[in-house]
C-alpha cells in the first residue's frame, strides 16, 4: 500500500442505487478504514450485493457516490480494480479452464506472472488448481473464487458471502487468513447474512436492512448485545417466577417440565438458580440475524416500502417517500 | 495493451475448437464442390439451362454459369458462405456480453482492472482472427482440391471469394455485439442479426427479379457483397462494409459503457 493514500479505503456518500420497485440501496454512508476487517451484515435482499457491485462499477449509482482509495468508482474504476480483489456472491468461471489457467489469465490482466501465493492459498484451503471448473463442486469452486480474489495480495479484499459451501475446517483456515491480512494492514470488506461469521473476523460491523444502514457497531459492542434463548428441562415442573425475577432475563415461559427464557446478561445467576433443581436438559439457541434486528434496531422500517429518491429511476414512487425519512 | 492481448489470446484459446470445426466444414464443402466440378460441370450447365431465367437471377447467377467460377459462386461464395458463416461471428458476438452476463461470468472478469471497452474490442478482435483462420482453411482446402481435380481455376478467384467474406461476416458479428450489449438475452442477440441476414438475402434476391423491390436492393449487404470469385473483390464495398463493422463495434462500446451489468 502506498503512503499517500487516505485512510478511508471505502467512503460512500449518500450512495443510492434503485432498480425495480423496491430493490437497491438508499443514501448509504459508509467509511471503511485502512487495515480493518469490516463486516457488512444484513438479511438476504438487504442491498449488500448491490452496494458491492456499485463499488465495482458494475452498477452505476442512481445518486450519491462511492470513493475507493479516494478515487471515484465511476471515473477511476480500472485504477481502483487494480488494487482490489473481489469474490462475488454469485459467479461462474469458464468451464473448461483449470484453476491454474484461470489464475494465469487473471495474473496477466493484473500484470503479474507470480502464482506462488496462489499455490500457498490452494494448499491451505485444500483447493485443486489442476481440474477444470466444470468438474468442481460448489465448495471447491468457491475456493477458486477466494484464491482469484486474494492471490495478487490486493490492498482491499471484497468478499460477498465468502464461506458459503466451505466445510468447517476450511472456514477455520479462512478466519486465520483474515487475521493475517489484518496484521499486514490490508483492508477487508466482508458481506454476510451470518452473524457468527461476521463476529469472528470483523472489527466493525455495519448492519443493513432494506437498503439502508440500520446500525454501525464495533464487533465487541455487537457481541455485548448478544442474547441467547435458553430452554431448561427439569425432572419435574418448576416455578418460572424466580427466573423472571433475575436481572437480564426476559420472555420467560414454562410448560410442563420446561422453562424457556431469553438471557441477555447474568448467565451465572440463571445457571445457579437452575442448579437448585434436577436439570435434565439444557438448550442454547443463538438468535438469528432477524431477531437481533427486531430486538435492537426495532421494526420501524419493517413495513414501509423502500422508496426511490426524488428524480431516481424508480419514478413511480412519490418524492415525499424519500424525504419522509 | 498487454491486457487487451491477454484477453484476445484467452478468447482464441476458447474458440480454437469452434474455429477448426467451422474452417474444416467450410473448407471440405469447398473441396467437395471442386472435386465434383469435372464430372458435374456439363451436367450443371444443362441443369442451369433448364431453370427459369428469373430463378437464376434470384440466385445471383449471371454469366458463365457452367464455369468453375460460376459454379463455386453459386454453391459456395454466394450461397453457403454468406448465409452460414455469419453465424460464426453472430454467435460469438451474442455470447460476448449478453451470454457472459446470463452465465454470471462478467462479475469475476470485471473485478480485474479491465476497462469495459476492452471487453467488447477483445471479443471483436478474437472474432476477426478466428474468421481469418476459417477463411484460410476454406481457401486452402478448396484450392488444393481444385488443383488436384484438374479444375481450371487459379488461386486468385478463390482467394478473392474467401477474402470478400471477411467484412461481410464481421458486420453481422458487429451487429450481434451491439445487440448483445443492448439486450439482456443472448438468444435475442442471435435472433436480431440472424433475422437481418435472412431479410437482406431475400430483399436482394427478390429485388433482382422484381421491379417493385429493386430500389430496395442497396439496403441489402448481399447487393454490395457482389460475387468476388467471378468479378474480383469489390474494394469500395469491401472497405465500406469493414468501416460499418467497426462503427457497430464503436456503438457497442458506447452502449456497454453506459449500462449496468446484471447478475
Amino acid at each position: 500500500m502506498t503512503g499517500s493514500d487516505s485512510e478511508h479505503v471505502i467512503l460512500t456518500e449518500k450512495l443510492t442505487k434503485t432498480y425495480g420497485r423496491d430493490r437497491g440501496i438508499l443514501a448509504l454512508d459508509l467509511d471503511v478504514h485502512r487495515g480493518e476487517v469490516f463486516g457488512f451484515l444484513g438479511p438476504n435482499g438487504a442491498g449488500k450485493t448491490t452496494t458491492i457491485r456499485t463499488m465495482l462499477d458494475l452498477l452505476h449509482p442512481t445518486s450519491g457516490r462511492a470513493l475507493l482509495f479516494g478515487m471515484d468508482t465511476r471515473r477511476d474504476s480500472v485504477a481502483i480494480r487494480a488494487r482490489l480483489g473481489n469474490l462475488p456472491g454469485e459467479f461462474a468461471l469458464e468451464d473448461r479452464m483449470t484453476g491454474v489457467q484461470l489464475l494465469r489469465f487473471f495474473g496477466r490482466l493484473r500484470g503479474t506472472t507470480d502464482l506462488s501465493y496462489a499455490r500457498v492459498l490452494a494448499e491451505r484451503l485444500d483447493a485443486d488448481l489442476t481440474r477444470p471448473m466444470r468438474q468442481l463442486s460448489r465448495g471447491n469452486k468457491q475456493k477458486i473464487g477466494l484464491i482469484q480474489a486474494m492471490f495478487h495480495r490486493p490492498d482491499l479484499l471484497i468478499l460477498d458471502e465468502p464461506t458459503g459451501g466451505l466445510d468447517p475446517l476450511v472456514q477455520e483456515e479462512f478466519v486465520k487468513l483474515m487475521d493475517e491480512w489484518r496484521a499486514e494492514g490490508r483492508t477487508v470488506f466482508l458481506s454476510s447474512h451470518v452473524l457468527s461469521e461476521v463476529e469472528r473476523v470483523c472489527d466493525r460491523v455495519a448492519l443493513v436492512r432494506e437498503g439502508e444502514l440500520a446500525a454501525l457497531e464495533t464487533t465487541d459492542s455487537l457481541i455485548s448485545k448478544r442474547f441467547r434463548r435458553m430452554t431448561l428441562t427439569f425432572a419435574q415442573p418448576v416455578d418460572p417466577a424466580p427466573f423472571a425475577a433475575l436481572p437480564g432475563t426476559a420472555d420467560v415461559h414454562s410448560s410442563g417440565n420446561t422453562v424457556s427464557l431469553v438471557v441477555r446478561s447474568g448467565l451465572d445467576s440463571v445457571v445457579k438458580l437452575a442448579a437448585r433443581y434436577v436439570l435434565v436438559d439444557l438448550d442454547f439457541e443463538r438468535p438469528s440475524l432477524e431477531e437481533v434486528f427486531l430486538t435492537y434496531y426495532g421494526n420501524s422500517h419493517g413495513d414501509a416500502p423502500v422508496a426511490a429518491p426524488a428524480g431516481g429511476r424508480g419514478g413511480a414512487t412519490p418524492a415525499e417517500g424519500g424525504g419522509a425519512r | 495493451m498487454s491486457r487487451l492481448w491477454a484477453q484476445v489470446r484467452e478468447l482464441l484459446r476458447a474458440q480454437t475448437r469452434s474455429i477448426l470445426v467451422w474452417g474444416l466444414s467450410m473448407g471440405l464443402l469447398g473441396a467437395m464442390y471442386m472435386a465434383l466440378f469435372p464430372s458435374m460441370g456439363n451436367l450443371v450447365q444443362g441443369y442451369l439451362d433448364a431453370l427459369p431465367a428469373a430463378y437464376l437471377q434470384f440466385l445471383g447467377m449471371q454469366a458463365g454459369m457452367g464455369t468453375p467460377q460460376g459454379w463455386l459462386a453459386m454453391e459456395m461464395f454466394n450461397m453457403v458462405g454468406p448465409i452460414a458463416l455469419p453465424f460464426f461471428t453472430i454467435l460469438l458476438g451474442a455470447r460476448a456480453v449478453a451470454g457472459a452476463e446470463e452465465r454470471g461470468r462478467l462479475d469475476v472478469l470485471l473485478s480485474n482492472p479491465v476497462p469495459r471497452w476492452q471487453l467488447v474490442v477483445s471479443h471483436f478482435l478474437a472474432m476477426a482472427a478466428g474468421l481469418v483462420g476459417i477463411l484460410v482453411l476454406l481457401f486452402a482446402l478448396t484450392w488444393v482440391t481444385a488443383v488436384a481435380a484438374g479444375v481450371k481455376l487459379g488461386a486468385g478467384p478463390i482467394a478473392a471469394g474467401s477474402l470478400n467474406l471477411l467484412p461481410f461476416c464481421l458486420s453481422f458479428g458487429g451487429l450481434a455485439l451491439l445487440a448483445s450489449t443492448l439486450v439482456r438475452r443472448s438468444a435475442l442477440a442471435v435472433a436480431v442479426p440472424g433475422a437481418v441476414l435472412v431479410a437482406m438475402y431475400v430483399i436482394n434476391g427478390v429485388g433482382a427479379v422484381s421491379n417493385t423491390l429493386k430500389p430496395f436492393r442497396p439496403i441489402s449487404l448481399f447487393y454490395h457483397y457482389g460475387s468476388a470469385v467471378e468479378h474480383g473483390v469489390p474494394w469500395a464495398s469491401f472497405l465500406l462494409i469493414l468501416a460499418g463493422s467497426l462503427a457497430l463495434v464503436g456503438l457497442a462500446v458506447a452502449a456497454f459503457a453506459r449500462r449496468d451489468i446484471y447478475t
